[in-house]
């Protein structure tokens, strides 16, 4: 990080620590543009691993988010501090405080419901985010088709391409009738994947303003996520072991898994007719050079067995040799003569 | 309702404004990190054969007065063999070493499409025989010491009981051996996925598939959480390289070679062979009661991969006449990378092997 990037985030933590003296006070000044803190992990990124990367951004998102949502809380806890020092006066002026007092509640009782549902949204997205298909699901078939560069009409700044695609027609209705079914129990699976998380969310905000109400409140922010952490991941185990979780995770799972396939092979026909080598086709070679592979280290073990061997035998060979060399050096040699 | 905080407004600005200058801390820290360093302990390769690379880490020491018979360990195909080395104070390799023990490690390396048609006999069989081939003949003895982690262990049960002359004594860590106990919830999630639909376009299986599985056992303390307290773990360079090398090792998740895959999660996760019985690895049928020498079973206390009763199991099936097992308190990882774990677990390998020379 060179000093004109530290420079600027030194000036971004200035202007967020003024913003939050701010809160406490008339509110005037305004938050620290966060842009600052992304591109300084953009930066970073170019001297990181791409997974050191991914983590980076990931720390200042949650942080950023942390920060806003504290920003909330603070803004209601600040008003909270502010009745209640009002109301001590006005306590000792009229003696009515009931309604200042429901107030406050309502803010601090709406932060809490906020936090929880921005937990879940920044939950989520990461986990759409690792199904690695497209983001508009949503959208018609079509749509999304040509969005997935699933359409002939991509080639038509290749016409003689198109002329051989065209001619796989009746294919590719086949293979867009079995897409679109994919999409279909893709669609079906995430719904009924989608309500099982809905319901681990609905439980989890239960239970934490459940333990919000029975314990003693955390002392800190940080506390606060800790202990939504904790309810979450309760409940998360609870339906993990569930058979309706188990299910619904492996047919989404699966259903992903397949559309994802589909799309990887959706072109095999088309790759074959430009003379590209298809799929089905590599996987055989591999399967092949598998076998050949296998094979060639099993000749390769007999052969050193058999080299083994060999070098035994010859060993013994040339033992008896020696031995019968000793035999023929002890022969008395005027033997044959006396006969 | 109560307040959900007993801070102040004061107070948590005053924690908004350190957590943002944390931040800003952390962000500096990275920036002046060198590159993650790991495996650094001395080795050297004395058998290679396709992907696979045989390393050697001679004793440092010479504990027991006489040179001690060599481990050969087998970690799994998931992630890297270099936890067992992630740096100099956090390495059962170099705790082995010093204590006199010479260790050979298997590093399977990263299957590429080449590889998606090798099976569990061309692991077991094929590369594992061969290694121990290879090291007996650096060694110069005729059986080794064996030592198997998570897959691996399975992987050493399997070999062990194929070719009992070559292992002097087995050790398995943190080894799965009932695939069906209530608790072993990766079982129960691995056997409702389809994992023909699961492989890439290599033929493997894909790493990252695998780590947003792990993750997604405890999605929001591996996920949010971790990312939130990330500033904590980059005070200083050096708590930050600790943490960043653990972070590539999670995220260092090779490919999983397809037919290997397939037939791990077939005969294990859904048919639970060590327990069920007719288990075969090739052509072979797999008897784990034919390996009757030394077995020393460590399982962790918390290991939810992995629970203590999926390894337990193997007291009722071995055919050992001198079985033992050993909890540690920890989870899965923990029990070797864990700061007790670098003197405990090295300490107890040292005196098991020296009762059996």
């Amino acid at each position: 990080m060179d000093s004109n990037q530290l420079e600027q985030l030194q000036q971004w933590l200035e202007s967020q620590k003024a913003h939050w003296q701010s809160l406490l006070g008339d509110g005037t000044s305004a938050p620290a543009d966060w842009q600052a803190v992304i591109q300084s992990c953009q930066n970073l990124s170019s001297q990181q691993t791409p997974d050191q990367a991914e983590l980076t951004a990931s720390m200042a998102q949650q942080i950023k988010g942390f920060s806003q949502y504290g920003e909330q809380l603070l803004r209601a806890l600040h008003q909270a501090d502010s009745t209640d020092s009002s109301k001590a006066s006005a306590e000792a002026t009229t003696g009515d405080s009931a309604k200042n007092t429901q107030n406050t509640d309502f803010e601090i009782d709406q932060a809490v419901k906020t936090f929880s549902s921005h937990l879940h949204q920044q939950a989520s997205e990461p986990f759409y985010r690792q199904l690695q298909l497209p983001d508009a699901m949503q959208q018609p078939l079509h749509q999304l088709l040509q969005q997935l560069g699933l359409s002939p009409s991509e080639f038509t700044s290749f016409p003689f391409l198109h002329q051989g695609v065209g001619s796989q027609q009746s294919d590719q209705r086949e293979k867009l009738l079995k897409i679109s079914q994919t999409l279909t129990e893709f669609s079906d699976s995430m719904r009924a994947y989608s309500k099982s998380h809905q319901q681990i969310n609905q439980l989890t905000s239960q239970l934490f303003s459940q333990k919000l109400h029975q314990q003693a409140p955390p002392g800190t922010l940080n506390e606060l996520h800790s202990l939504w952490v904790d309810c979450y991941e309760q409940n998360y185990q609870q339906q993990l072991h569930t058979d309706d979780y188990q299910h619904s995770y492996g047919r989404f799972c699966n259903a992903t898994l397949s559309l994802q396939k589909q799309l990887r092979h959706y072109w095999q026909n088309e790759q074959r007719i430009i003379g590209l080598v298809p799929y089905h086709d590599y996987d055989q070679l591999l399967q092949s050079h598998h076998k050949l592979r296998k094979s060639h280290k099993q000749s390769q073990q007999k052969v050193k067995q058999l080299l083994h061997d060999s070098t035994h035998q010859q060993q013994r060979i040339d033992a008896l040799e020696q031995q019968l060399q000793t035999l023929i050096n002890s022969y008395p040699t005027n033997t044959g003569s006396q006969h | 309702m109560k307040p959900p905080l007993t801070a102040t407004a004061q107070q948590l600005a005053e924690e908004l404004t350190d957590l943002n200058s944390r931040l800003v801390d952390s962000l500096q820290t990275l920036s002046q990190l060198p590159p993650v360093d790991v495996g650094t302990a001395s080795h050297q390769c004395i058998y290679r054969e396709d992907k696979l690379r045989l390393n050697f880490y001679p004793a440092t020491s010479n504990q027991a007065g006489t040179a001690q018979r060599p481990l050969l360990i087998v970690y799994a195909l998931i992630n890297r063999p270099y936890i067992l080395d992630l740096q100099p104070d956090r390495s059962l390799i170099r705790a082995l070493n010093q204590r006199g023990i010479p260790v050979y490690l298997i590093d399977w390396g990263y299957p590429d499409s080449a590889d998606c048609y090798l099976d569990l006999d061309d692991y077991i069989n094929g590369y594992i025989g061969n290694c121990v081939e290879a090291a007996c003949q650096h060694s110069d003895y005729d059986a080794l010491n064996l030592l198997g982690v998570c897959q691996g262990g399975a992987f050493s049960l399997c070999y062990s009981a194929l070719q009992p002359a070559r292992v002097n004594n087995l050790i398995t860590l943190v080894t799965p051996v009932d695939f069906h106990t209530p608790d072993n919830l990766l079982s129960h999630l691995s056997r409702k996925l389809d994992v023909e639909q699961a492989l890439g376009n290599n033929g493997n299986l894909p790493g990252k598939f695998l780590v947003q599985a792990f993750n997604s056992l405890m999605p929001m303390r591996l996920g949010l959480q971790k990312s939130l307290n990330l500033p904590q773990q980059l005070k200083s360079s050096e708590q930050a390289m600790n943490f960043l090398r653990m972070e590539q090792w999670i995220n260092d998740s090779p490919d999983l070679a397809g037919e290997a895959c397939r037939e791990f999660i077939d005969k294990f996760y859904h048919s639970n062979r060590f327990i069920e019985g007719q288990l075969e690895i090739g052509d072979q049928a797999v008897e784990l009661k034919n390996y009757q020498g030394p077995l020393l079973n460590i399982f962790a206390a918390r290991d939810h991969l992995v629970p203590p009763a999926a390894s337990k199991a193997l007291a009722a099936i071995t055919g050992s006449q001198d079985y033992t097992e050993q909890e540690f308190s920890g989870g899965h990882i923990g029990v070797f990378v864990g700061r007790h774990a670098q003197q405990q677990l090295p300490d107890l390998i040292r005196d098991w092997l020296g009762a059996r020379p």
